[in-house]
């Protein structure tokens, strides 16, 4: 068995263990995206739901790793991604089947919403040379590579299958060498972007007390990871600069994908100890109505997509998971969800067009 | 200003937001939770935590910069502003004595006694009242 097929048996490991998880990780009185009572996860009918759900993906979980196992035995890629699509489809009717059955149990949240009256600030972590680390990555990894200028062979491998043999090949030129460096910056600009928003264009659930103090810590560590992900992008792309002068990507693929698997972990067990909004951090409240996450059910589409065009919010705390969402009633969120897409991919082509 | 400085409002009450909003901010501009220079959050800040429009937000501030208590810069959001109580008209007098009358007549079909009421409004009419209140 290869690292590759061993991956793709612990990744769908990983993705039912998260998925199995995160109802315990939202807040207290949101359950499968429906406004509830803190005390109703707790109840026959609550364990129900939650049995339903659990024993649903692990049903999808098996069913998958058949699939793929079978691909595999038949060396036949398109089975192997119908296993990884059966489990992604699985869940994700796991989890509505659970919101269906928790939606009779909705609670109407509390209509009460509070504001702090100080103005804010927005602090990016790390400050300026923080936020400047991953560009100057990026510059520094362009500098050495174009004083190397004369070592690049004339025409050097670009892209490698995941056998590790090179597939497509490039011409020297500024664009073929230059290109992953604009591709990183590319990216950490608009993670930057992202980090931003989500201080100055996010709810902020409770205005004063622990449960702020909670949800401001949550806060500051979802973009201080927005930060690392950055960081983690400029020394990717900065590692692919300096593969024309390599040759192989064998090394630099198990250093990247090693790396990545390392962050995701840290970052999941760093977010699932602070609990959505930081709220494992304060103990649960019985006060009724419950609060929630100050949306309205009524504003979620199947429990997932925030639509409300009376909400000035650009970003608003995820009901399933952990972290935030768009709120897709709002223009901006398709502009940045766009450009988010479609600068990246464009950034891409147009420097192999140029290559 | 004090840290602590929290506005609340209901959606579901039958007052409008924009009413809710101006009456809180009010309410702490005159007990002197706020000094002149002040700033306040933006439209935007405000809108964005109670999770109303902008305009629900702008239009209380509107009303309190007509009233004379803020000073709205295109940038730099709301300053509070250094404010003399006006003398009160007949007019405005009789317009309060029939939102006080509403007002009692709410809460004694709610079950509060007369006693209480007569308290609370003793109560609150000795606070000391901050800058731009009578």
């Amino acid at each position: 068995m290869t690292a590759y097929d061993l991956m793709l048996f612990v990744l769908p490991a990983g993705v039912l263990l998260v998925g199995v998880l995160t109802p315990k990780l939202t807040r207290p009185d949101i359950l499968f995206s429906v406004t509830v009572d803190p005390a109703f996860r707790a109840s026959t009918e609550g364990r129900r739901i939650l049995r339903g759900f659990r024993a649903a993906m692990v049903v999808s979980y098996a069913a998958a790793l058949l699939v793929i196992g079978a691909g595999l035995a038949a060396k036949a890629r398109w089975v192997i991604g119908a296993g990884v699509v059966l489990q992604v489809v699985g869940q994700t009717l796991a989890f509505l089947a659970a919101h269906r059955r928790t939606l009779a149990h909705a609670v109407a949240p509390s209509a009460v919403r509070e504001a702090g009256l100080a103005p804010r600030r927005a602090k990016l972590p790390g400050g300026l040379a923080g936020q400047a680390g991953p560009f100057v990555i990026l510059a520094a990894a362009a500098a050495w590579i174009g004083a190397r200028w004369r070592q690049i062979p004339p025409r050097f491998p670009v892209h490698w299958n995941l056998s590790g043999r090179a597939d497509a090949w490039a011409d020297r030129s500024l664009a073929s060498v230059f290109g992953a460096i604009a591709d990183g910056a590319v990216m950490c600009g608009l993670l930057l972007l992202l980090a931003w928003l989500l201080l100055t264009r996010s709810r902020r659930i409770a205005a004063a007390g622990d449960r702020a103090q909670a949800e401001q810590r949550f806060r500051s560590t979802t973009s201080t990871i927005v930060l690392a992900t950055e960081y983690l992008v400029a020394a990717t792309f900065a590692l692919l600069t300096g593969l024309p002068l390599r040759g192989s990507a064998s090394g630099v693929a198990a250093a990247v994908t090693v790396g990545t698997l390392i962050f995701v972990v840290a970052t999941v067990v760093v977010m699932a100890r602070l609990g959505q909004g930081g709220t494992r951090l304060v103990p649960a409240n019985a006060a009724t109505p419950p609060i929630g996450d100050r949306t309205a059910d009524a504003h979620w589409r199947w429990g997932l997509v925030y639509v409300n065009r009376n909400d000035a919010a650009l970003l608003v705390e995820k009901r399933f998971g952990l972290g935030y969402t768009f709120n897709f009633g709002n223009p901006w969120s398709w502009v940045i969800l766009g450009a988010l897409l479609i600068v990246p991919i464009a950034v891409t082509w147009l420097v192999r067009l140029a290559s | 200003m004090t840290p602590d400085a929290t506005l609340r409002i209901d959606l579901d009450s039958t007052v409008p937001a924009y009413r809710q909003i101006a009456d809180g901010i009010r309410a702490r501009l005159v007990a002197g939770h706020f000094q002149p220079g002040d700033q306040l959050p933006t439209v935007r800040q405000i809108a964005i935590d109670l999770g109303v429009h902008h305009n629900t937000v702008a239009e209380a501030y509107r009303t309190l910069a007509d009233e004379g208590w803020l000073d709205l810069g295109r940038r730099r959001g709301a300053t509070v502003q250094e404010r003399t109580a006006p003398k009160a008209t007949p007019k405005t007098k009789a317009r309060f004595r029939q939102r006080l009358r509403e007002l009692i007549a709410e809460a004694r079909g709610a079950g509060v006694t007369a006693d209480v009421i007569a308290a609370e409004l003793a109560a609150l009419a000795s606070e000391p009242a901050g800058r731009g209140g009578a």
